[in-house]
């Protein structure tokens, strides 16, 4: 545990070490502040922040892979895979800590955006409710770690960066078609299991303000068998 | 085989992994729990639904009797949702509500089904039976109405015969008389066929049942017994009455007005009787069972029944398609709410006192009401509640309506709801506004006179501009109240660096302790051309300091000037600290009571006339698929003033459409660009200050 938890402080502060971290939160916080006060910030017209969620589902599509993609290629590329391996932490240890790390980076992420809240609150009138809005952040971190999780994947097949980004993008993308355009042509008995594959819905159902144990339990679900995908394809590369 | 156990070992660990998820997936999916957050309270039932189950006892089912098949998927689910809610409902004290699904397509649901209706026609056997008996007098007295028509013909003939040139228009009389005979004889005649389809409908044997039940239809033989007892009762009334003239009448012999007399005495007595029956069958409230027929023999209906009773929601009122949902300006969302709705009124139907019926007393110079977009998202929402609302024109129908079609029995409490006509009107194809205000006025008088409870609403007025009194201070002051409608409150606003005029008042309702103000405390209304109103009674709205108001005397051209066009207006009112005053405290609708008779009577005033029509409440705005209404507390008031003025105050509560939807603040244009550039531009450039400091910091 304090293995895993010493790897995710260091890799989040590897984040951190470089420009680009800072510039990813400050483009991600610019994009959906453009958006929460172009499209928001209507006078007479609803105080909801369900669109700015709904933007934020699909940035997150494209930063959450992008994160995850150097967690473990970057150490399997400059070979330093092996050293950490040897140190009596464990392959679960390393895939944990380097997914936690990346998660702490999602949050750093989502921090700023809490401006967006305060900001409707002093706007509108009355006040909105803060459940919908927790309800909504909630919704964003679940998705955020489903595409971590991909991308974790892809990072420890690849050596390569770009090879683990687009390869993770294009999985999503891949389930994505699966759990709506195929499940919609499936036969019967398979379009329900391949309907429960989908992430945008029970997400869309939290962002709604609909909380079920369904909606949270589904993303958490598939986040584990991603992450024991992770550790696997890392243990078979090691081995091989 | 070692090589290939490592490989196997792997894809065995993601094969178990993968099982044990989907089996926990399942699980969660099997015992789902629910919490909702909603801005719109989607998964919560209202306070008013709460309200309703609170009353119930003893076991009680919502059964859904549907052709599944027939039901699009997200339809089906969302019903089965609202039943689940009402199922898990916390508000059950001592209660239970077990939702029960039968599908009509399979056996076992036909099955469940056909053993429901069995119960509850076994269950009202003994009312249909009262009602049997009931039908079968006022059968058995049309027949002998009918056995008597041949010889009261024969003596129609016969006076016919006897009435000579003494008597006056004698060759009138005659030629009556003798056409009241024959049809006379055309009642015995023609009284075979009605009587032999009604006992065919008494007839368990014979009557159409209940689905595949065989049960006598007392229902279905008082429907057919309506057209033929109306005209045999017109009938016999007429002849009873000339009879009754034309015996009393001096210039006829002795001879014949004896003979006639004696005739009419027997007509009348005919005439009384069955009237008197006639009377009581049209008053006959149908049995449960028989009632929810009609809405099973479409196929497709939901019943609820418990211990006080069981009624039937069609299927097609409960989930309405997209159509009939845009027909009522609501989205798909809105569905839900809807047949909470739906399902909570009819419950409440068994188990709370009757629903009022609402009059709406007008002042235009025809009908509207099911015509026009002018009333009909108020009768809509009355309607859910089972509230009938009926249209009284006052202008050009001096008596009330009737409504027996609505209340046969003379039980459910009246309202009336007025809307007034504007008494600057000019004369146009019609009468002038102020002769139409006048005689609107006259009809809420004689209504407050005789105690009848009245929602009035108020319009500015120039009259006592002009030195005449208002007519609506005059409805006003039977109650101790009086209303500024010479001077409206007027407010204003910058909206890009131009002032505007401000006629319409949003507020948000106080607290208060009345029941009215409890049903509107913290909703946002809209009160178009607010007038205040003084004297006694509770105030359930009020204005504040805030609203930046005062009360304008020189407001008649903006009145006149179209909405569109009042920015063009080259001297728009404005504050006259000379003329005008500022509002500071001033109530805009008040609830009062008095004392008539040993009665209490009561009145609730709204200090503005349209705040209740579609151009109002049917503002809404789409909130996660909704249309969220901006202004709630509108059709809260309304419905909550029917039942305070019904005496059924223990029925308000918010409803599942009430609750303030927040709404971005109006600012200036100079403001809202500064606030956007700032949240745009603000968070980003804080997190890269921060990320510099921190580089700076770690050197």
């Amino acid at each position: 545990m304090i293995g895993t938890m010493v790897i995710a402080i260091r890799e989040l502060r590897s984040f951190f070490r470089l420009p680009v971290g800072w510039v990813v939160i400050a483009l991600f916080v610019l994009l959906m502040g453009a958006g929460f006060s172009v499209a928001i910030i209507q006078p007479g017209q609803p105080a909801t922040l369900r669109t700015l969620f709904g933007w934020g589902w699909w940035m997150m599509l494209v930063i959450a892979p992008a994160v995850s993609m150097r967690l473990l290629s970057e150490e399997l590329r400059a070979g330093t895979i092996e050293p950490l391996a040897t140190a009596p932490l464990g392959d679960l240890s390393i895939v944990l800590g380097k997914y936690l790390g990346g998660v702490l980076f999602l949050v750093c992420l989502l921090v700023p955006t809490a401006a967006y809240p305060i900001a409707l609150h002093l706007l509108s009138d009355p006040a909105p409710d803060i459940g919908p809005i927790l309800a909504g952040y909630l919704a964003l971190l679940l998705s955020g770690l489903v595409y971590l999780a991909f991308g974790l994947v892809g990072s420890a097949l690849t050596s390569s960066q770009t090879l683990a980004y687009l390869g993770s993008l294009l999985a999503i993308i891949g389930i994505w078609l699966l759990s709506t355009e195929v499940a919609d042509r499936a036969p019967e008995w398979l379009a329900p299991w391949l309907v429960r594959l989908d992430v945008g819905k029970p997400v869309a159902q939290l962002a709604r303000g609909e909380v079920t144990t369904t909606a949270i339990a589904g993303p958490l679900l598939g986040t584990i068998w991603l992450l024991c995908l992770a550790y696997v394809c890392l243990g078979w590369r090691r081995w091989r | 085989m070692r090589r290939i156990m490592k490989l196997c070992a792997p894809a065995a660990f993601l094969g178990l992994m993968a099982a044990a998820l989907v089996f926990a997936g399942l699980l969660v999916e099997r015992y789902e729990r629910r919490f909702d957050v909603t801005a719109t309270a989607d998964h919560r039932l209202s306070e008013r639904t709460r309200l309703v189950l609170s009353e119930l006892r003893g076991d009680w089912r919502l059964v859904l009797a549907v052709d599944a098949s027939t039901l699009a998927g997200d339809r089906f689910r969302r019903l089965r949702d609202v039943l689940e809610t009402f199922a898990a409902a916390e508000s059950l004290d001592g209660a239970a509500i077990e939702p029960v699904v039968l599908d009509l397509s399979d056996p076992r649901g036909a099955t469940g089904y056909r053993e429901l209706i069995e119960d509850l026609a076994e269950s009202e056997r003994g009312r249909i039976e009262a009602q049997r008996e009931r039908v079968e007098a006022v059968v058995e007295e049309l027949e002998r109405i009918a056995r008597a028509a041949p010889r009261i013909s024969s003596e129609l003939g016969a006076i016919a015969t006897a009435i000579d040139e003494r008597v006056p228009s004698a060759e009138a009389n005659r030629t009556f008389f003798l056409q009241q005979a024959a049809a006379v004889r055309g009642i015995g005649e023609d009284t075979g066929p009605v009587v032999e389809a009604v006992r065919q409908r008494l007839d368990p044997e014979q009557a159409p049942g209940v689905g595949s039940i065989q049960i006598s239809r007392p229902d279905l033989a008082s429907a057919a017994l309506s057209q033929p007892t109306d005209a045999v009762l017109a009938q016999i009334g007429t002849l009873a009455r000339e009879l009754a003239r034309f015996g009393g009448s001096a210039a006829v012999p002795t001879e014949l007005r004896e003979r006639t007399l004696v005739l009419a005495g027997e007509v009348g007595q005919f005439r009384d009787r069955f009237a008197q029956l006639a009377d009581a069958i049209a008053r006959m409230p149908r049995p449960d069972v028989l009632r929810i027929a009609d809405a099973l023999a479409s196929g497709e209906a939901m019943i609820v029944a418990g211990p006080a009773g069981v009624t039937a929601i069609d299927l097609a009122a409960l989930l309405p398609d997209g159509a009939a949902l845009e027909a009522l300006g609501l989205r798909a969302a809105d569905a839900r709410q809807r047949a909470e709705e739906l399902i909570a009124t009819a419950i409440g139907s068994l188990v709370l006192a009757e629903p009022p019926i609402v009059v709406l007393v007008h002042g235009e110079t025809q009908r509207f009401l099911g015509r026009a977009p002018v009333f009909e998202r108020g009768r809509e929402r009355l309607g859910l509640r089972g509230i009938d609302v009926v249209e009284w024109p006052a202008t050009v129908e001096r008596e009330r309506p009737s409504l027996t079609d609505f209340d046969p029995a003379g039980t459910r409490p009246v309202v009336y709801l007025t809307l007034a006509p504007d008494g600057t009107a000019a004369a146009g194809a019609g009468s002038a506004g102020a002769e139409r205000l006048r005689t609107w006025a006259d009809a809420l008088i004689d209504v407050v006179e005789s105690g009848d409870p009245l929602l009035l609403t108020l319009n500015p007025s120039v009259l006592p501009s002009f030195g005449d009194a208002d007519p609506q201070n005059e409805v006003l002051s039977a109650f101790g109240l009086r209303a500024g409608t010479d001077r409206p409150m007027l407010g204003e606003r910058r909206e890009a660096g131009d002032r505007v005029v401000l006629t319409d008042l949003e507020t948000i309702a106080a607290d208060s302790n009345h029941p009215l103000g409890r049903a509107v405390s913290g909703q946002r209304l809209l009160l178009p051309w607010p007038v205040g109103i003084e004297g006694e009674g509770a105030a359930v709205v009020r204005t504040t300091p805030a609203d930046g108001l005062w009360f304008e005397d020189e407001w008649l051209g903006l009145w006149r000037t179209p909405r569109n066009q009042r920015a063009l207006l080259e001297s728009p009112p404005e504050f006259d600290q000379g003329s005008d005053d500022l509002v500071t405290d001033s109530t805009l609708v008040v609830a009062a009571q008095r004392e008539l008779d040993g009665e209490l009577a009561r009145l609730v005033a709204v200090g503005s006339n349209a705040w209740h029509i579609d151009q109002v409440v049917g503002q809404a705005a789409l909130i996660d698929g909704r249309a969220v209404p901006f202004y709630p507390g509108n059709l809260e008031l309304l419905e909550a003033a029917v039942y305070w003025l019904a005496g059924q105050e223990t029925l308000i509560a918010p409803s599942a459409r009430a609750g303030t939807s927040p709404t971005i603040r109006i600012v200036d244009a100079q403001h809202l660009s500064l606030i956007r550039w700032s949240l745009a531009l603000g968070p980003a450039m804080l997190v890269l200050l921060v990320g510099l400091a921190w580089r700076w910091a770690r050197g």
